[in-house]
């Protein structure tokens, strides 16, 4: 009776990114051929330079950054809860652990791990405003967050301004001081290298690829395996059932934005760890809050899922930023075009998901309607009782 | 008694042989209704007899598998409300559709095509205010407004549109007393000027006070139709509930010494700050189940939410098996042996797109087998539901469906199962067998039983009347929050149970 339940779950399993992907394909196909591009040139183009070991290696290097964001709004759409704030929370997260780590002086390993648990702590505290104002005063999240997430700039220009600066730097940039080499991930590249992978001189992915996916399997674990993500779904799926079994929807929006906060705390490392070294405040990367949305969207809120779809953003920027360098000009889009379809992915998945999602439901449901008419009936005895 | 030859005119409204299917369950078998024009005719029938989804066909929010709908004697198809509205029928949600931040003319005229003309609007509101007795002011904001004066504007709504039928679905719902006279008052109003009114209700003293006729609706269909004038509150409860109200059977009495549930000047109040309970005394003792009867809205829901911790309280202690538990929270109290049948057991019990054996650790989340220390146990889990499955005769294919693939009866099981499951000391079950066949309602009937038996003090809330006498060792009638009468179900009639539940009879407070 389950197997050929399971095996459709399988099959919508697939047909559901393939149809968001056919879609998205035409879309982007469309915008390319009416604003003068070959289309299928770029695709060609892209799909050619893609898989080469230097954009391949990029691509990677460029998703670590928005499974982490992609990780830390999981959590809270889980439970139904909007962690816009992401953005914001990363942001100052990253400022104050890069002046923290700088200022630290500890062996190579414990400094790297401070540098981490500031971040995750600067996070989650960004992020348990937001929870507490919910909590307490019943305030929509989303229009908190969003709100914080300038309120939370502000203040971390004014504390780089004010006092976490680096004064002894030349440069006219703010930024913070250099951490040191003890306070620095090592690269990826020797271990990708030993597994398979050429990564070419000049290359290089962020050790953080690997705490990357430790975390993810945690986080897999935790959503999928313990009583605290039951009550995160449960919270999620019926808020008012859970509330009845004892799934306090108050304990919940705390746990909840704290854990997303601690885990956006992670989205600004590789800068800080593996790149810079430090926070400029005019070239920290930005906006990987909002990618985080897309990709979370993406991936259904599942790890895997959110890899794919942080490995598949990454692809796009590399891919469409290596056709700036084409001389052809019909393969020649601009670099906005990776967000075009970027956009257009998005709106194929949640469009394709959705379909599949309630066609599904519909099969299901009459799947168990005919095998439960099949069964015989299984009630004890047809007991007369109210007599 | 259904067809008057005497009658002048075809119908206003007629329906026959109206059958509506949903995935698992008939909602409709058969039903037909017949209303006069100029009539107040009522529809009643417990929850689930299918008046809603009767009302939904008839508005054209749903499309019957078979049947007919004839308005003034011509056949009709509706594809939409819109095509309702064209045929004069208007309806008045339970819930109402209005715009707090828009004046009252504002939302009468909201979503009407063509032109809007402001003046002519006003005039026309006038006029309708003053020919039907509404009393409406078309410059006032809704949000000023309280529940009765909305209900008369979504009245207006309807009227404005030309409606010439109007369906009110269950409008004393949310109504105190007082608006209720009103309303009804105003529905005389309707009726003098020659409108017809469809009057969804499951309060039978009201559909006896405002109808002309009533058509009752049991399990999908039709029973029958009556003059008003001629049948009793019993009589109705009699055609609706079906069979004669049981003598509950004799037996053993289960009843032990040990107090499990005790609850002292129980008071909850409304963020308004209403009083919704007032100081609700009871006790419930092992082996025991204390019925709540009483008209729907009468503090019964937030009975049980108090005693499950959902909702605050604002005087009172409650006790379980001698510990004062007033302080719990939820968790602490169903891990202390509170069981839940919930009252709507998709949108309080289930977790509707999960397997099964998700849905059984739902409030059991902490507790072995569904969990094993921080972990949920996945076998545990799903073992225990299989014994649930075999043991309540739920029928499904296996535990890995998702619960919303199973019709009403056999979710309704799963939930008992569950709550049943790992020795629960108190149950509180709201309306345990509320839109379940036949079947599925006697097994949970006897399973409770079993498990009063084996010591469970149960409190049992429920508008089914035979399920209050049936079950019950003692009887309590709940009246706009406080508890009004302590009966004994062995000897109280549906008369005498009426006139408490209505506040017609009185009892000296018992302790």
């Amino acid at each position: 009776m389950i197997s050929p339940l399971l095996l459709r779950r399988l099959g919508m399993g697939v047909l559901a990114p393939v149809l968001a992907l056919v879609m998205a394909f035409v879309i982007v196909a469309i915008v390319l051929q009416l604003s003068g591009f070959d289309a299928f040139g770029v695709f060609g183009r892209m799909a050619q330079v893609g898989f080469l070991d230097k954009y391949l290696i990029r691509s990677l290097d460029k998703a670590v950054p928005y499974f982490f964001a992609g990780c830390a709004i999981a959590v809270g759409f889980r439970m139904a809860l909007f962690n816009i704030g992401v953005e914001g929370q990363y942001r100052i997260a990253a400022l104050i652990a890069a002046w923290v780590g700088a200022k630290l002086s500890l062996p190579p390993v414990l400094h790297v791990l401070a540098i981490v648990v500031v971040a995750m702590a600067v996070g989650s505290a960004a992020a348990a405003i937001p929870a507490v104002l919910k909590v307490t005063r019943n305030v929509n999240e989303v229009v908190s967050t969003i709100m914080l997430n300038f309120i939370l700039g502000g203040v971390g220009t004014w504390l780089l301004v004010s006092y976490l600066r680096n004064t002894s730097g030349t440069g006219n940039n703010t930024e913070t001081a250099l951490i040191p080499p003890s306070g620095r991930m090592p690269a990826a590249d020797s271990v990708l290298n030993a597994i398979g992978f050429q990564v070419p001189p000049g290359e290089s992915v962020t050790g953080l690829i690997f705490v990357a996916i430790a975390l993810g399997i945690v986080l897999w674990v935790l959503i999928n395996k313990t009583r605290f993500g039951f009550g995160l779904r449960a919270s999620g799926l019926n808020p008012i059932a859970a509330q009845a079994s004892g799934i306090s929807s108050k304990g919940m929006i705390i746990k909840a934005m704290l854990l997303s906060g601690a885990l956006a705390g992670f989205v600004g490392l590789p800068e800080l760890l593996s790149n810079n070294y430090k926070f400029v405040s005019d070239t920290f990367p930005q906006q990987l809050g909002f990618t985080g949305i897309a990709v979370a969207l993406l991936g259904r809120n599942t790890p895997l899922g959110i890899a794919l779809g942080a490995f598949l953003f990454g692809f796009l920027e590399t891919t469409t930023g290596a056709l700036q360098f084409s001389a052809n000009p019909a393969l020649k889009i601009p670099t906005e075009m990776a967000l075009v379809m970027q956009g257009a992915i998005l709106l194929s998945v949640v469009i394709a998901y959705e379909l599949v999602r309630r066609f599904e439901l519909l099969l299901e449901g009459r799947a168990v309607a005919k095998a439960a008419e099949k069964l015989p009936d299984p009630d004890p005895e047809p007991a007369g009782a109210a007599a | 008694m259904t067809a008057d030859p005497t009658a002048p005119g075809p119908p206003a409204v007629e329906l026959r042989g109206i059958t509506k299917t949903f995935p698992g369950v008939v909602a409709n078998h058969d039903v037909d209704l017949e209303v006069r024009a100029g009539e107040v005719h009522a529809v009643c029938g417990e929850n689930g007899a299918g008046k809603s989804t009767l009302m939904k066909i008839l508005y054209g929010m749903q499309r019957p598998d078979s049947g007919t709908i004839a308005v003034r004697g011509e056949q009709v198809k509706f594809r939409s409300p819109a095509d309702a509205i064209k045929s004069g029928i208007g309806m008045v949600h339970q819930h109402f559709m209005l715009a707090d931040n828009l004046t009252v003319l504002e939302n009468v005229v909201l979503g009407l095509p063509g032109r809007f003309d402001p003046a002519a609007a006003r005039t026309r509101i006038g006029e309708l205010s003053a020919r039907y007795g509404l009393g409406v002011d078309p410059d006032r904001l809704v949000e000023q407004l309280g529940v009765g004066e909305r209900q008369r504007i979504e009245i207006l709504k309807v009227l404005y549109r030309g409606a010439r039928v109007i369906i009110l679905d269950e409008p004393t719902a949310v109504l105190v007393p007082q608006e209720v006279d009103e309303l009804f008052g105003n529905l005389a109003g309707l009726r003098a000027e020659g409108l017809t009114v469809l009057f969804i209700s499951h309060k039978l003293d009201e559909v006896i006070r405002v109808a002309d006729r009533i058509t009752v609706l049991r399990q999908g269909t039709t029973v029958t139709t009556v003059e008003a004038g001629s049948v009793t509150t019993a009589q109705l409860a009699h055609l609706m509930v079906g069979g004669d109200l049981p003598t509950p059977e004799t037996r053993e009495s289960t009843v032990r010494d040990e107090v499990t549930l005790g609850v002292r000047d129980l008071s909850v109040r409304s963020d308004a700050g209403r009083d919704l309970l007032s100081g609700v005394g009871l006790s419930i003792r092992a082996g025991e189940v204390v019925g709540i009867a009483g008209v729907e809205g009468n503090g019964q829901a937030e009975l049980v939410e108090a005693l499950l911790g959902t909702r605050p309280i604002a005087t009172g202690a409650v006790t379980l098996a001698g510990e004062d538990i007033t302080a719990w929270p939820t968790s602490r109290r169903r891990e202390a042996g509170i069981g839940y049948i919930p009252e709507d057991r998709q949108r309080q019990g289930l977790l509707l797109t999960q397997p099964l054996w998700e849905n059984r650790i739902l409030g059991h989340q902490t507790r072995p087998p569904s969990s094993r220390g921080v972990f949920i146990s996945r076998r545990g889990a799903r073992k225990d539901t299989e014994r649930i499955v075999a043991e309540f005769g739920v029928k499904t294919p296996g535990v890995d469906v998702p619960a919303f693939a199973l019709s009403g009866g056999n979710q309704q099981k799963l939930v008992v199962g569950r709550e049943l499951s790992g020795s629960p000391k108190l149950l509180v079950a709201a309306h345990p067998t509320r839109g379940v066949d036949v079947g599925a309602q006697a097994l949970i009937w006897d399973k409770l039983r079993d498990a009063r038996a084996a010591g469970l003090a149960v409190l049992l809330v429920s508008a089914d009347l035979e399920e209050l006498l049936g079950l019950s060792d003692t009887l309590k009638v709940m009246l706009r929050g406080r508890i009004v009468a302590t009966l004994d179900p062995a000897t109280v009639t549906p008369a005498e149970l009426g006139e408490y539940m209505t506040g017609v009879a009185t009892q000296e407070a018992t302790p």
